[in-house]
């Protein structure tokens, strides 16, 4: 495992739309263009009861997204902000399952609540509560057994 | 007073590059609601699955009303496993296997996706415009993944060419079989 890297100081916002519309989520991630607002990680999907999307932005950008939101009827209801959050990615450069598995289990036993994870390319990404980062780093710090010269960034 | 000097820049183009649209058939789309006591037999569950030599194309979950909401894209070859696997996991349990649909998937990523806003914003207009209703989408470091329906990620692909920029040696049709 090629180290861990985090990324702190964020904001998870979640929303659900009503079914077949999508027009909540359109007029969300337009306001977040239309404003200059990144989402450092996007998790978006089709349910029964609607489109349900989640998404993490910097925690200096929260009062822009909050004026957004007031701004807007369509987003008043139905998007919110839920907690602060950091991205733990850890960088197995192939899509395993077991990685994903250990991951969850050391999560899991250390009791970190778990607010959604997302693949990439090279990584897996886990959104953790802000309070819980340095648990969170150490349990899948010792889960990986990651050496002492693997990389750690902060950013 | 605050003498603190602030600098932003914003990387903007007419049309967005992106190093090319590749496209995945032949996936399946398997869903399972999670709560959180269930969240390390889970992970036991996908311990054992990669032990068996399964992988996956795409996996990500949100958390709604009800739990962890996961999603896992393989080649559908391996559905029928992880379908049991997974079974076996929410049997005597109040997790909820919710289905395993046909799937597609069209990901991409361009220079600098992760630090730029409005690329999943244009990809998702862009699809809506031409009536394509994703399934999904996840956005993580500078790649963007967009599942699709069955039959689908041709004609979002077309789409999306039409919009993004895409390199003159890439061909946006390329495309690859799950396996």
């Amino acid at each position: 495992m090629e180290g861990m890297k985090v990324n702190g100081d964020l904001v998870l916002v979640e929303g659900v739309d009503l079914p077949a519309t999508g027009e909540r989520l359109s007029r969300f991630l337009s306001g977040l263009a239309q404003t200059g607002v990144n989402m450092s990680l996007f998790i978006g999907g089709r349910t029964q009861e609607g489109t349900q999307f989640e998404c993490c932005v910097a925690a200096s950008d929260e009062g822009r997204v909050k004026a957004l939101m007031h701004g807007n009827p369509e987003l008043k209801t139905g998007v919110e902000f839920a907690a602060p959050v950091d991205l733990l990615t850890l960088f197995p450069h192939r899509f395993d399952l077991k990685i994903l598995g250990l991951g969850l289990t050391a999560l899991a036993r250390a009791q970190i609540p778990l607010h959604g994870f997302c693949s990439s390319l090279s990584a897996i990404t886990f959104i953790t509560d802000h309070t819980d980062l340095e648990k969170a780093f150490s349990a899948l710090e010792g889960c990986f057994g990651l050496a002492e010269d693997a990389p750690r960034f902060r950013c | 007073m605050d003498n603190t000097l602030e600098t932003k820049a914003a990387y903007w183009e007419p049309r967005i590059k992106t190093y090319g649209f590749q496209r995945t058939t032949g996936l399946s789309l398997v869903e399972i609601t999670v709560r959180s006591a269930g969240i390390e037999s889970l992970g036991q569950a996908c311990c054992r699955l990669g032990d068996s030599g399964v992988g996956f194309h795409l996996v990500f979950s949100r958390t709604s009303s009800r739990g962890l909401e996961v999603s896992l894209l393989v080649t559908a070859q391996w559905a029928k496993a992880i379908e049991e696997r997974m079974q076996e996991f929410v049997e005597g349990t109040d997790e909820v296997m919710r289905r395993t649909s046909p799937a597609e998937m069209v990901f991409f990523q361009g220079p600098h996706f992760g630090d730029r806003y409005g690329i999943v914003d244009t990809a998702l207009r862009t699809l809506a415009a031409k009536g394509i209703k994703m399934t999904a989408t996840a956005c993580s470091g500078s790649c963007i993944y967009i599942v699709l329906p069955e039959g689908k990620s041709e004609e979002a692909v077309l789409a999306l060419s039409e919009v993004f920029e895409i390199p003159k040696a890439s061909s946006h049709k390329r495309s690859m079989p799950a396996g």
